[in-house]
């Protein structure tokens, strides 16, 4: 078997461990990125037994991806998680591990499941105390999506077209921010591009993290062929996970590649064409608490932020030590409970270092979902898409229930 | 019973000990996890743990030394891992204590222009909490990210601006340690007439206890700060460039070079600085101070840059630019990887003006023994970082590596140079110790360190060359006190 890649570019400068999110709590070398290559190392030249303590280090790692931003021999944990997974995934058969590869197989892939396991999953969630569920994302966002046609043009600023733009809706990220979408989607429209939504569907980006690689490919190269069905100037995909999934092809498909140049999302698709000043900017001041596969993934912040700028009348800050994964990271908060809920705490505990701003605004289904659930008892407090914020700055989010 | 069974009833016996008072998440033994401890940043040699402790506060340091002590079992302490000599590799089976989780600044006086931390503070967290107070901790080694001030006491680090404020001895104001015999002291400055304590534990490598707390001094942060990249067409005119700054009386922050190799490694990464990729080496210098002062040392600087025909030079004022010039310096170890799996990173020290002629011979070592070498290093003080880059899983690279790691040292020491700069001795240079001290000087170093380790359990096998005195008649020093050992280490010192 040809060795793991990336695998022989380390030489142990340590670099990455300061921004690893699991070393930060657990300080065990086997709980950083340096200790996790050098376990793979380890295993691989026989130097090591897979010992149960380095399976934990390893399965612990959240592909967060922050170590890509600091290594300077450019390690993609990405790559190397993904591919170690994937040969590791079949010989595993503890509960977790099962439940979760059926969640991504079976549910997630198909839209039709997914919507009939949430409909199941609100019922539980609804006859059980909450106690019992104490990390299970808020109900409300997780609902069947509504809207697939794209908005009517609406009041369009210009009558020129600044392009053809295609929004993924994909899977999970349809049930936990189609609003947010369908926001974007009259945002675009509003300044000009020619907007359509595509069918809902998984791109494999779950998949990805746990090593289902074949799955994660398949599901891809589907995706693929539907957004460049309309032959697209641009794929805009505002769920950070999604986007940075679509961002590296998982083979040489023209598709996928395709797809990797033409995708963006909203704000630096917006970017491109200078908005002007909005008629009801946010009163402000807005936190933005960057996805780490925006961070590291896309590497897309700058125009966010950006936009969060131009839209908002007060301050807009960093959240502190924003490189930290809030914990959510896929179906890591399924997979790892415990550890999830602790990268949660500290996440929050950034938030109220940070002066406990009011509006926090980050664009992935899984933060939106982990930060609505860490602030749920904070009161005023509001859990927004950038892209929701746009819209209401332009007045366009009424039109949306 | 033979030694590897007494071990291991002792490493039994000790994990008994332990788990009195330590919950069993923070006692690691699973043999592939304490695998990942059996190395540093200097990846030639391994030597696994019996085991691992990760401590949270003096208290359980001190314990956790009294456990060792009484079972006989040596012990290294660790920090982020990030030595470059092999200070941190577990020899004879040492038990590692991660102090790691040490990590608090415990305050900042203003006033006194001190702080006082815990050993496992990260060194740019320590600068950072500085800055919010508009002070600085100016030793910053290359690692500064992710290496503890711990760490860096134990090693007496440096860094590139150390050139102008000191190593990090001259930082340490006091420090509170544990001696190798579970004692608790405090070494402060001394009275007048007496040996310094400090000076004697800042570099001892672990050899002679672990600081679990220190007060460090703070400087002011500089009024102004201007950065200044220079590119050359030859290494020899980028060394000769930096006397003649020095000649001219000039007295830089920090003097860095880096050669072509490691400009084309960090511009591939995500380090990259905009260094130019058609230059042979760059130079990399930094004035502190009122703007006066800056603008008469950047005319001086780029004089001396053109008379030795700099291809370019650049300066840059503002944080985020300076920023940028300085990545690629200190991301330039990580970037190595690009090159190879392995790297080890020398650390020896010339005098500044025979720097051009050093490189010329370090440059033909490398090509003797067919091996890819870059240079790093401060210029400023003559501190070279020759690095070899190899594949440590090939014995026969690995014994080329060594080879020709043993002649440039040899070369540093004949130029009237030394071993080690920042990095320490540890395990890479204890072998060569001889070249720079003679038998007299080792015995007595020898002598203080049994003084202060009558048992031979901190950190063995590290500093001094050859046998370990006491530790192999495997006598225990008697309880010791605080006023004992420093009695001892009088009587040593004279």
């Amino acid at each position: 078997m040809s060795a793991l890649p990336g695998l022989d570019d380390c030489v142990h400068c340590g670099l990455c461990l300061p921004v690893c999110p699991t070393y930060a709590i657990d300080r065990r070398e086997s709980q950083n990125p340096r200790g996790r290559i050098a376990a793979l190392r380890a295993i691989e030249e026989g130097r090591s037994a897979p010992t149960p303590g380095l399976l934990r280090g390893l399965d612990d790692c959240l592909v967060c991806r922050a170590c890509e931003s600091a290594c300077p021999s450019g390690i993609s944990m990405e790559g190397l998680m993904m591919e170690h997974r994937s040969r590791t995934s079949d010989a595993r058969s503890d509960g977790r591990t099962v439940a979760e590869r059926w969640f991504l197989r079976a549910v997630v892939s198909s839209p039709g499941v997914l919507d009939r396991f949430l409909g199941v999953a609100r019922l539980g969630r609804s006859l059980l105390p909450a106690a019992l569920l104490p990390d299970t994302p808020g109900p409300s966002r997780l609902r069947p999506a509504r809207a697939a046609s794209p908005p009517a043009a609406t009041s369009r600023l210009s009558t020129e077209t600044k392009g053809r733009a295609v929004l993924l809706r994909g899977c999970i990220a349809d049930r936990v921010q189609d609003r947010e979408t369908r926001l974007a989607a009259r945002l675009l429209s509003h300044f000009g591009f020619e907007v359509s939504i595509s069918a809902p569907g998984c791109c494999g980006a779950l998949q990805r993290h746990s090593g289902l690689v074949d799955l994660a490919r398949e599901l891809s190269l589907e995706r693929a062929r539907d957004l460049l069905s309309g032959e697209p100037d641009a794929i805009v995909v505002d769920s950070a996970g999604c986007g940075s999934a679509l961002h590296e092809p998982l083979s040489d498909a023209p598709e996928l590649h395709a797809v990797a140049e033409r995708g963006t999302d909203t704000p630096s698709l917006l970017a491109t064409i200078g908005l002007p000043p909005p008629p009801h900017p946010i009163p402000g001041p807005v936190v933005f608490a960057p996805p780490c596969h925006q961070s590291h993934g896309t590497r897309s912040t700058e125009a966010t932020r950006s936009l969060l700028e131009h839209i908002t009348e007060g301050e807009v800050v960093l959240l502190p030590g924003e490189e930290q994964c809030c914990g959510a990271a896929g179906t890591y908060f399924l997979r790892r409970p415990a550890k999830s809920r602790q990268l949660g705490e500290r996440a929050k505990e950034r938030w109220e270092r940070g002066g406990r701003v009011k509006t926090l605004a980050t664009g992935n289904p899984g933060c939106l979902l982990r930060w609505e659930s860490l602030l749920r008892r904070e009161p005023g407090v509001e859990v927004a898409h950038p892209v929701t914020l746009a819209a209401r700055a332009y007045g366009l989010e009424s039109e949306e229930r | 019973m033979t030694p590897i069974r007494r071990r291991r009833r002792d490493d039994r016996r000790l994990l008994r000990a332990l788990e009195r008072w330590l919950p069993p998440s923070r006692i690691i033994r699973d043999p592939g996890e304490c695998a990942l401890y059996d190395t540093d940043g200097l990846t030639l040699h391994r030597a696994p743990p019996g085991g691992v402790l990760l401590l949270e506060s003096a208290d359980e340091v001190e314990e956790a030394v009294r456990c060792c002590v009484s079972h006989g079992v040596p012990f290294v302490p660790r920090g982020a891992g990030t030595g470059l000599s092999g200070g941190a590799i577990p020899l004879d089976h040492a038990w590692v204590l991660d102090l790691s989780r040490m990590d608090r600044v415990l305050e900042i006086d203003p006033l006194e222009r001190t702080a006082r931390i815990e050993p496992g503070v990260v060194n740019l967290d320590l600068d950072r909490a500085a800055a919010a107070q508009g002070l600085r901790y100016a030793p910053d080694p290359s690692s500064q990210r992710a290496c503890t001030v711990g760490g860096n006491i134990a090693e007496n680090s440096g860094g590139p601006h150390c050139f102008r404020h000191g190593m990090t001895t001259r930082h340490i104001e006091s420090l509170e340690v544990v001696l190798p015999d579970g004692t608790r002291t405090i070494l402060a400055a001394p009275s007048p007439g007496r040996a310094d304590p400090r000076g004697l534990f800042v570099g001892s490598e672990g050899t002679l206890g672990i600081a679990v707390e220190a007060t460090v001094a703070l400087v002011a942060r500089p009024e102004a700060v201007r950065t200044q990249l220079a590119s050359f067409p030859s290494l020899a005119a980028a060394c000769r460039a930096v006397s003649r700054v020095i000649a001219a009386g000039a007295r830089p922050a920090a003097l860095e070079i880096l050669d072509r190799l490691t400009i084309k490694a960090v511009e591939a990464s995500v380090f990259r600085a905009g260094y130019p990729l058609d230059a042979e080496a760059v130079l990399l210098v930094e004035a502190e101070g009122s703007a006066e002062e800056i603008e008469q040392e950047t005319a001086v600087v780029q004089a001396a840059c053109e008379a030795e025909a700099a291809l370019a030079f650049e300066t840059a004022d503002d944080p985020v630019a300076r920023e940028r010039l300085w990545r690629g310096r200190k991301g330039a170890f990580g970037a190595m990887g690009r090159v190879a799996r392995d790297l080890y990173v020398l650390d020896g020290v010339v005098p500044r003006t025979r720097l051009a002629e050093v490189i010329e011979r370090i440059t033909k070592v490398g090509e003797r023994h067919d091996l890819v070498l870059s240079n790093v290093f401060h210029a400023g003080d003559g501190n070279l970082h020759p690095n070899l880059s190899f594949d440590a899983r090939d014995p026969e690279q690995c014994a080329r590596v060594l080879a020709a790691g043993d002649e440039i040292l040899r070369i540093c020491v004949e130029a009237g140079g030394t071993l080690s700069g920042e990095h320490g001795i540890g395990l890479e240079k204890r072998d060569h110790m001889h070249l720079v001290f003679d038998a007299g000087e080792l015995a007595t170093q020898e002598r203080l360190r049994a003084a202060v380790d009558p048992a031979g359990l901190a950190n063995p096998g590290k500093v001094i060359p050859g046998g370990r005195g006491c530790v192999e008649a495997g006598h225990r020093g008697p309880p010791g006190s605080g006023e004992r050992t420093a009695r001892r280490i009088e009587e040593v010192l004279g």
